[in-house]
């Protein structure tokens, strides 16, 4: 039997404050995992995403499922960004420790930790990000290998020469998974948070932080990958500019949904 | 000709006012020579470091290292946390008087850390990363890792088995520990361990010798037998 696997952030699981009863398990048929699984020769579809965790979460997530893996099934793995920690052992959605309002979600004492962190060793905290990362996609790499496992691994937000198989550009251009989210916006990421601050809309009304046509995008790219071995080029291909003003994203509503 | 790299807490750590009198007998130098390595061996070494330390200097050392080289590192305590930028020693947060070493302000937040962010999970995750760096990292050289102070998660060398750690070695050589415990042990050597490496030069000997017989015969790397025991 062989299985897909998907492990990751808030790019890996359609799960959205703005649609309390859409589960993974009622996603709609064009999200981008489900268009990847049509198109492999799998039999089960394996989903554990959530938004706001850290790597260190999503390792573990990976491990826990260690003996259920068989040789030769498709493992696709969104790495996160790469300052989120999984500080609190039953919070692991409050990865990103410069939430805004993580205050209200912890405990008082938490927050002080939180905050005596933040203030004394953020700098450190940025030296250790960047190993911490390299270390994850290293442990992907070789459980892949070891497993006999087709990985897929996906920068959601910060690139790495780690990433073998997405394509490299020199320089600062943005070749992750927010860079499709954010080139979605005509002015790109300034205008989305703009707009996003406008509109007092707190949480992406897109799934996957995605609009529906670049779901397609990405899946056909993933699906080539495993297919053909086809490099992932999230810098082009993808659809663009599709959210102009306030309106746009207020009036968004993924289909199905 | 090969060169030899050690990658390491105190265990590969030789301190400059007892350099001339161990230059010549430190585990590393003797396996350097078995080897036939090159004289210009390189151990890049701290006390008191964390693992994130030794990854960052893999790094910046990487490009400078040969694939014919043999590469050692040690994996220190999974619980070190490189919070100091310069102060790399002082990653052993759990150390009874790490207070001594930092602000005021930095103690404040490090003992915050320490009650309410720091989970063992987080260090077994981070550790199982490491482990799968270095070896990844190395997957073209001649690589061994010894296990400093953990050797119940993972596996530390994929050609052969990993019995035991240093911390095993440096503590079977104090017959008092019979009586006492190591905490003990080092209050009464006034939290200075005496030994170079943490070892005396017997095991220097027995230590580097079982290194080669891994590197060059796939040897199992077995730290719980054949050291010399109870004798301090």
């Amino acid at each position: 039997m062989t299985n897909l696997w998907l492990f990751g952030d808030s790019f890996a699981t359609v799960r959205n404050l703005n649609y309390h009863d859409l589960t993974d398990d009622k996603m709609p048929q064009w999200v981008w995992m489900q268009q990847v699984a049509r198109n492999l020769p799998i039999d089960t579809a394996h989903w554990c995403g959530l938004p706001g965790v850290s790597n260190e979460w999503i390792m573990n997530e990976i491990k826990k499922y260690t003996k259920d893996f068989n040789k030769g099934d498709y493992l696709i793995v969104t790495s996160t960004h790469i300052n989120r920690r999984w500080f609190i052992k039953d919070k692991p959605d409050l990865g990103n420790i410069y939430l805004d309002n993580l205050n209200k979600l912890v405990t008082k004492k938490q927050a002080r930790a939180l905050k005596e962190y933040k203030e004394t060793f953020l700098d450190q905290h940025l030296v250790l990000s960047k190993l911490y990362q390299e270390q994850f996609l290293a442990w992907c790499y070789s459980f892949a290998h070891t497993l006999g496992l087709k990985l897929c691994l996906l920068p959601a937000f910060d690139e790495n020469p780690f990433f073998m198989h997405i394509k490299q550009y020199p320089g600062n251009i943005a070749n992750s998974l927010v860079g499709v989210d954010e080139a979605e916006f005509v002015g790109r990421a300034d205008k989305k948070y703009d707009l996003f601050h406008a509109c007092e809309v707190a949480v992406d009304r897109r799934l996957c932080h995605l609009s529906e046509p670049n779901h397609t995008v990405l899946a056909q790219k993933i699906f080539k990958f495993f297919k053909y071995g086809e490099i992932i080029d999230l810098q082009n291909g993808f659809e663009r500019n599709l959210f102009k003003n306030e309106q746009d994203v207020i009036s968004y509503r993924p289909r199905d949904v | 000709m090969s060169k030899l790299w050690v990658f390491s807490d105190s265990y590969g750590f030789l301190p400059a006012d007892r350099y001339h009198e161990w230059k010549d007998k430190h585990w590393y130098r003797l396996l350097s020579d078995k080897l036939g390595c090159t004289e210009d061996f390189k151990s890049i070494a701290h006390n008191g470091c964390a693992n994130e330390w030794v990854s960052f200097q893999i790094e910046k050392n990487f490009d400078d290292i040969d694939e014919n080289d043999y590469v050692v590192v040690v994996a220190t305590d999974k619980n070190r946390e490189w919070f100091f930028t310069n102060d790399v020693g002082v990653s052993n947060i759990y150390m009874h008087n790490v207070e001594d070493y930092i602000s005021k302000n930095h103690a404040v937040a490090i003992d915050y850390y320490k009650h309410f962010l720091k989970n063992n999970y987080q260090s077994d995750i981070r550790f199982n990363w490491y482990i799968n760096y270095i070896k990844y990292k190395f997957s073209n050289h001649k690589l061994i890792i010894l296990p400093g102070f953990e050797n119940n998660l993972i596996v530390f060398n994929d050609k052969f088995s990993t019995k035991g750690t240093l911390f095993e070695i440096c503590q079977s050589e104090i017959n008092q520990l019979k009586h006492h415990s190591w905490e003990n042990w080092l209050r009464k050597n006034r939290h200075i361990d005496p030994r170079v490496g943490h070892l005396s030069y017997c095991n220097h000997q027995v230590l580097s010798d079982k290194l080669y017989n891994s590197f060059k015969r796939a040897e199992n790397l077995d730290l719980t037998n054949g050291f010399y025991k109870d004798f301090l």
